[in-house]
Order: structure tokens, then sequence, then C-alpha cells
């Protein structure tokens, strides 16, 4: 059995929607990877990245806090599952009755604070709360597989309800996107995850799921949709817009983000809009 | 485009509400299996709406100033604010001082489904901002008049912003003379964003069919009709869609005006009325 090789580190860049403060972006991310090699279903040695995304509905109350509980269950499902996407009906049905009760278990701490503070929960905020929190999510696993001739080969595993986005970059050009593959595919309605959806089996369907086999130097971007449709509009903005280079996004730190970011904004090709990027090279 | 100007606290949204306070709107109309006078079911709605945009607007801390609202009554002798209570007397108020200042809240009995095909009653909370008031006869004219300072006022501070939008709710003839030029003059205000949006609702006072967003003046019965036809604003694109989506038939020339109205067409008037681009 040969050597797992390093794991890539997981690059977390994003910014809050002009006008609003850092505290009420409403986008989440997570990612986690494992410090030793486990074995997959066929006996052979891996070891994994996980990352999630997740663009909590701003129409809904509490959508930042169920976002980030998401996008961190995502994770834990993912990896508790080993080969989770061969079985999704088992995995959507994990996801979401994990989700459930860290939700409720968040939901009686919420109010107690609120009663606590002098605060109690309003009749403004009650409709809100009854009708839960929404949110897109988008989950992937980079997964190194040793195989019998000691070779390691990289493959991407993901799912996703909503339009929050991957894409697989090759030479800094844009080689597979999922599930979206069309900015014009981006509605006003997507998708979404609601804390008080209970139905494995609706939502099951509504997954999409999808992988591919990564080389070494590619590139995995999980955004949620203000950047996924901006990445999308480049594809269809013609050869030249296609060849330009993407931002070095791997030399950028929060700051830098954000101000390219705001600078896409100014020249109207992105929408104004919480914007997060998790982002990854084999 | 016109009307495309992003709503948020920077630049929020303008509701003024023009309620007609006249001793008419005391005359009964269809509720249900009963009958309410006119003014309550006004009333009524608009609390309604005000409730429904207050928990739109709600987020963790708080309701976000995403509109400044203005509910002015006209009547006898009297043009001018009809929030009670501790907003008594103000004008444009932002969302959350709206929401969090009701003159009262009523609980009222609800029926909901039980989940195997029956009804249950329940309990809801029902905030009031305003009560039914009806007397004297109907200052449409000075009331346009009013709307048209505060319309002023308004695009001055927020050039770039959404126009504001004037819904006027009435169910009889000006007494002090033709509106059509305060009509005129209020809709003569614009943003870098558009015109002043002006909508009329004509409560019924027949009980025959509703006319609804119509595009022309044909199918209106009488001048009075047309007269306010003529004043409403033609509803701007993302109304316009929203309105389709809703059931209604729609043309490029479609007004936010409804004739005869019953109690579902007014709640429906309040609803398209005040339906917003996306809210940031």
């Amino acid at each position: 059995m040969g050597d797992i090789p390093a794991l890539p580190r997981a690059q977390w860049l994003w910014t809050q929607k002009s006008g609003s403060s850092e505290q009420e972006c409403e986008d989440a991310a997570y990612s986690w990877q494992s410090d030793e090699a486990g074995v997959d279903s066929a006996g052979r040695a891996v070891a994994s990245l996980y990352a999630a995304v997740s663009d909590g509905a701003s129409e809904s109350l509490l959508a930042r806090d169920w976002a980030t509980l998401l996008v961190a269950d995502a994770v834990e499902s993912m990896r508790l599952a080993g080969d989770w996407w061969e079985e999704l009906a088992t995995f959507v049905r994990d996801l979401m009755e994990r989700s459930a009760l860290h939700w409720d278990a968040f939901l009686t701490r919420y109010q107690a604070e609120r009663a606590a503070q002098g605060r109690p929960i309003t009749w403004y905020e009650q409709p809100g709360l009854e009708k839960g929190a929404f949110a897109t999510v988008l989950g992937a696993e980079i997964r190194a597989t040793v195989l019998e001739d000691g070779t390691t080969r990289w493959f991407w595993y993901a799912f996703a309800l909503g339009d929050s986005c991957l894409f697989q970059l090759r030479d800094g050009r844009l080689l597979d996107s999922f599930p979206l593959c069309a900015v014009e595919e981006f509605g006003i309605t997507p998708q979404l995850l609601g804390s008080r959806n209970h139905d494995v089996r609706l939502v099951a369907e509504r997954m999409r799921v999808a992988h591919g086999e990564l080389l070494p130097g590619d590139e995995l971007l999980l955004t949620t949709d203000a950047l996924a449709a901006w990445m999308l509009s480049r594809k269809a903005g013609g050869e030249a817009e296609q060849a330009s280079a993407l931002p070095a996004f791997a030399a950028f730190d929060q700051q830098d983000f954000a101000d390219w970011v705001d600078d896409q904004r100014a020249r109207a090709r992105m929408r104004n809009d919480d914007v997060t990027l998790v982002r990854a090279r084999v | 485009m016109p009307y495309t100007a992003e709503i948020s606290r920077t630049n929020p949204g303008c509701f003024i509400f023009l309620v007609d306070q006249s001793a008419s709107m005391s005359d009964p109309m269809e509720s249900g299996e009963t009958t309410q006078p006119r003014a309550e079911v006004v009333s009524n709605a608009i609390n309604r709406l005000l409730t429904e945009l207050s928990v739109k607007c709600a987020k963790e801390e708080g309701v976000r100033d995403y509109f400044h609202v203005a509910v002015i009554g006209y009547g006898h002798n009297r043009v001018g604010s009809a929030y009670q209570g501790t907003l008594a007397g103000r004008d444009l108020v932002p969302l959350s001082e709206v929401a969090n200042n009701p003159a009262r809240v009523e609980s009222r009995t609800k029926k909901v489904s039980d989940g195997a095909g029956g009804l249950v009653e329940t309990s809801v909370q029902f905030p009031v901002w305003m009560d039914p008031v009806t007397n004297g006869g109907t200052p449409m004219t000075r009331a346009l008049g009013y709307a048209n300072t505060l319309v002023g006022h308004w695009v001055d501070m927020h050039p770039g912003g959404f126009p504001p939008i004037v819904l006027n709710l009435t169910d009889g003839e000006s007494t002090d003379g033709d509106p059509t030029s305060a009509a005129i003059g209020l809709a003569s205000h614009a943003t870098a964003d558009g015109p002043v949006l002006l909508f009329n609702l004509h409560v019924s006072g027949s009980g025959g069919a509703p006319i609804t967003f119509p595009d022309s003046e044909e199918a209106l019965p009488d001048t009075y009709a047309k007269l306010l036809f003529q004043m409403s604003s033609v509803l701007p694109s993302h109304m316009r869609s929203y309105a389709a989506s809703q059931g209604h038939r729609v043309s490029e020339s479609t007004r936010g005006f409804v004739y005869n109205a019953d109690i579902v067409s007014i709640v429906e008037f309040l609803d398209i009325g005040t339906r917003a681009t996306e809210l940031r």
C-alpha cells in the first residue's frame, strides 16, 4: 500500500453584500480534513478533504445560523458515511436528522438567551420562526485514493441543493461546473433546505450529485451564487473572456477578495450579494 | 431601466397610504358571510399589510428599515396622519418604528387547517396602527397635496432611490375639486429611477364585479372611474409580472387601479402595489 500524499489545504474567502455589516453575512463555509488515512469500501487507502458552502435566504430569520449549522453537518454526514453518494437517501436522512436535532437545540438556546436579555421573541419574529430558516447547501469531498500499483488518483464527489456551485479548473480554465452549467439557470427561487423540512424523500429527489477526477494542479472552487453567476457569465462571454486569467485567488487574503468583489460590483459584473469562495488545489 | 433601483437600508422604499375617512366609508360591504363597514375593511387591510411588511423585514436584530411608511387619513375638515398611539401625528415613519409601536396588539381568532381536512380556530396576534374613522366629505385634492409635500421632501433626500409609491383608497368622488392636477403634480416628482407612482383603489359601493388593473378606459362605467384610471400610474414591470403570477391579465399599459373593489381585491391591490424589487 502506497503512502497517502499530503492533502491540499482549503482556502476560504468571503465578503458580505455592500451595505451590510460583516455580522450580517448569511453565507457560511466549513472544511475539514482527517489527519489519518482511512480505507474505502474496496479496501484501498484513502484520505479526504471535505468542504461545504451554504447561502442563507435573506428573507428568512436566523438564515446565517442555519447556514452555519448546515455546512458543519454536511461535512459530518459525508465524513461518517464513507462512500456517501452510493446511498443518497440514507445520506439525506442522516443530514436532515442531524441538522434538525442541532436546529432544535439552537432554537431553544436562542429563545432562552433572548428572554434572558429582556428581549423575548416579538410578534413580527414569530411567523418567521414558525416558517423556519432556509439555505442552499453544496458539499464536496476531495478524495485521494491509493491504487494497488501504489499510484494515487484524486476524485471529487459533490452534492447540491440550490444554486451554490462547484467549479473544476485546469490550467486556470473552467473544465466542469455543478449543479448549474449556464448563467441562465440562476433563478430567483433556488432550491433551499428549510430548517423545518422533514420530507427526506422530497429532498433526496431534489438533491443533485456529481463526481469527477482531478489531475495534479487542478483546482476546485465552491462558491455561492453571485460568484457562481460571475464564473458562468465569463464562460458565456466568448473566447477572449475565457482565455483571460482568473484572479489569482490563491494569493488573495480577505481584503484582496473584498476589494476584487467590490470592483466587480462597481463594473456591474457581479450582483450585490454575500460572496463566498472555498478553494483547494490538488 | 426605471423602477429597478435596489431597495436597501441606505436607499429605502417609501409607501404613502391615503385613506378616505369620509362618512360614506361607514356603509357596509360584504366580508365573507357577514358585512363590515368599508372603513373597517380598509383599516384591517392596512393593519395587515403593515404586519406583513414588518414580518418580511424582520431579522434577528429587529425590523430593518427597508421602507418608510405614512398612513394619511382624509375626511371631515382633516387631512393628516392616521396612525394612533405613540405614532399619532407622525407622517413617514421608518418601518422598525412602525413595527415597535402599534397602538395595540389584539388577539384575534383565525381558522386554520387541522391537517385532516377540517378547520380549527386558533388565536393570532393582530397589531393595530389605525382604526376606522368616518366623517364628512372626501377632500382628495388636499390629500394628494399632502402626499405631494411628503414626496417632494423624500425625493430630495433620496434622489437615486426607488421612487415613492402612493396608494389612494377611496369610496367616493372628491368633494374639494377635481383632483387631476394634484395627481399630475404628485406624479411629476421623480428620482433617477423614475417618477413617483400613484395607484388608486375605489371601494365597492354597488357590489358588482370589481375591475382590477385595467389597461384601458373602455370597460369603465362612468367618468369618475375614468378620472381615477387617468390618475393612476402604469405598473412597473416587476409588479406587472407579480400581478400576472396572481392570475391577472396584464399588458404594458396595465395601470395600478382597481374599481369597485371587494374585500379580496383590496388585499390584492395592497399586495401588488407594495411589491418590492429585491431587498438588499
